[in-house]
């Protein structure tokens, strides 16, 4: 690749992760005359109805309702929506002449010949673009629209709505083919057709949508986005995305958690019991970030290995070692050792850190952390 | 705290603003958070004489990312300090040498200063364990193990509490039995 065209990969790589992770308002007149394209490029009569809606959460059960499956949208994803939002939902949402499918989708035009030496870029952009989306929000949103939907179990209920076919689940996210599309084009390697325009358009200017027979959602991007310096959802103490509905999803460094995990005071019994172990473990080293290490081992009830030894060159402090292995469902131990140097408010930072569960004394522990032997380790003079 | 990377200036004698600070010096084993200062004795298979002379500037051993801080070297007199290359495990920052007369220390804005004696040294970074990512399938594994452990104990709890029950009625049929007189 020439450097210019290297310099464009960068920038629709760029581009197309803002678009994914955009927040604010969506363009509505841009992304229905985009809609309007993407029909009339794939042969097809633009949709009678278009429906706004304000999250991926309630556009998936509006689909779900366009399907004919009011009754079978389970009462779960009815939760996570604020209820003046449901009730606006049913309304603004026709449930009449139920659609059977979603139409076809396809960003990238088939059979055409492109220069073999684009292939290598095109495929690292797709990639790298859907990475840094999934990472920072889609993988989160997707899960949590998905896992609310009902399960047979409740479907047993409305077995006649439930055997219509379910247009809500969360759509495949198709920004990375949308990325490729719109290199291809800025490299001169071919323009797309009415179809793949409109598609850029639409996903330029709002979020997830539902295009069916005769109606299309559309919905609104978040109003609040929070990410770490990896780019992973995470908020501590709030929610990390909320949309203009209301509709929010509370996440620690990429994993999902339940609401009271995040914002609220959880007991340690609880937190280290928490079936899923994902959500456990990001608990836990929250609470241990808030409270400190030693809170924690003390309320969990988890086994000490070995006995609490002073820390050589560091008076007055002790080294303690803790079995973790229900924490991290591997057989490790918890090295707990406090710092030298007191701190502005005259207390102490206290670290935990991992050490393979085959060593059983804490000084062992220590000196196996800077590779030394335990007889060289207790040579330490000091530790700041 | 006081440090000598924010008091000190371009030529300003850090020797004696450390004496100023109180700063010890020290020709041992010590840490400063997550760097270790090991005397080259005790792990002579990773010291490799140093040639770079630590600038007036100082060297950055450990770079601060992601919230952390920098742990900085600073020099007065004859230091010298190359960053080890490719170490089999990563443990290994680089090597150090504090001539005679010369000390080096190293600065951190929460651990404060730390000073080396002279001497030969190998500069060392903590590790931790990583837990592994366990596959869903895995996972579920291990949760019917667990489920069954469960189930397990709480029938030999039962099975127990039946013995038990039993033992305690055959003993309460012997004291019933009378026998007859004749």
């Amino acid at each position: 690749m020439t450097p210019e065209q290297q310099a464009s990969l960068e920038s629709v790589r760029e581009e197309w992760i803002g678009h994914g992770l955009a927040v604010g308002p969506a363009d509505r007149d841009a992304a229905e005359a985009g809609v309007k394209d993407v029909y009339l490029g794939a042969g097809r009569r633009p949709p009678e109805r278009v429906i706004w809606l304000g999250s991926p959460m309630a556009g998936s059960i509006g689909a779900d309702i366009r399907a004919g499956r009011l009754q079978a949208v389970s009462r779960r994803a009815w939760r996570t929506l604020p209820e003046h939002t449901a009730d606006a939902l049913v309304d603004q949402v026709p449930e009449d002449s139920p659609e059977t499918d979603l139409i076809m989708l396809e960003p990238l035009p088939h059979g055409r010949r492109r220069d073999p030496r684009l292939r290598i870029p095109l495929d690292r952009l797709g990639r790298e673009v859907g990475a840094a989306i999934e990472t920072g929000l889609g993988r989160a949103v997707g899960q949590a629209v998905d896992q609310a939907a009902a399960t047979w179990q409740e479907a047993r209920r409305f077995p006649e709505e439930w055997a219509l076919p379910r247009l809500g689940a969360f759509p495949r996210r198709i920004l990375p083919q949308l990325a490729r599309l719109d290199l291809l084009e800025r490299l001169g390697a071919g323009a797309p057709d009415r179809h793949g325009r409109g598609l850029l358009q639409v996903a330029r200017s709002a979020g997830e949508w539902w295009p069916m027979r005769d109606s299309v959602i559309l919905t609104e991007r978040p109003v609040e986005l929070h990410r770490d310096a990896q780019g992973r959802l995470h908020h501590p103490t709030a929610p990390a995305v909320r949309y203009p509905d209301g509709w929010r999803l509370w996440a620690w460094h990429g994993v999902a958690m339940p609401r009271e995990l995040i914002e609220e005071d959880v007991p340690v019994s609880r937190v280290v019991s928490l079936r899923n172990s994902e959500q456990r473990r990001c608990a836990v080293e929250r609470l241990a970030g808030r409270s400190g290490w030693h809170r924690i081992v003390a309320e969990a009830g988890w086994p000490q290995v070995g006995r609490e030894v002073p820390d050589p060159g560091n008076p007055g402090q002790t080294l303690t070692l803790w079995c973790v292995e229900r924490l991290y469902d591997d057989h490790l131990h918890l090295l707990l050792m406090t710092n030298g140097t007191v701190e502005r408010d005259g207390t102490r930072r206290e670290f935990g850190e991992l050490v393979p569960g085959s060593i059983h004394d804490p000084i062992q522990a220590a000196a196996w952390q800077i590779g030394l032997t335990p007889a060289q380790y207790h040579q330490s003079t000091r530790r700041t | 705290m006081k440090l000598l990377s924010s008091v000190r200036t371009d030529d300003a004698d850090l020797a004696r603003l450390a004496a100023e600070l109180d700063i010890p010096t020290i020709d041992g084993l010590q840490h400063q958070g997550d760097v270790s200062v090991v005397p080259a004795s005790m792990a002579p298979e990773d010291h490799r004489s140093p040639v770079t002379t630590v600038p007036a500037a100082g060297v950055a051993v450990v770079r601060g990312e992601a919230g952390g801080h920098t742990h900085l070297l600073l020099a007065s007199g004859d230091v010298r300090y190359d960053v080890r290359e490719g170490a089999a495990d990563d443990l290994t920052l680089g090597s150090l040498v504090v001539g005679d007369g010369a000390i080096a220390w190293l600065d951190h804005p929460e651990h404060g200063n730390t000073g080396i004696a002279p001497g030969r040294y190998v500069l060392r970074r903590k590790r931790e364990m990583a837990p592994r990512v366990l596959a869903p399938e895995t996972v579920r594994k291990l949760e019917r193990a667990r489920k069954q452990a469960r189930k397990q104990a709480a029938l030999d709890q039962a099975a127990r509490e039946q013995a038990e029950r039993e033992r305690a009625a055959r003993e309460q049929d012997w004291t019933n039995v009378r026998f007859v007189a004749d």
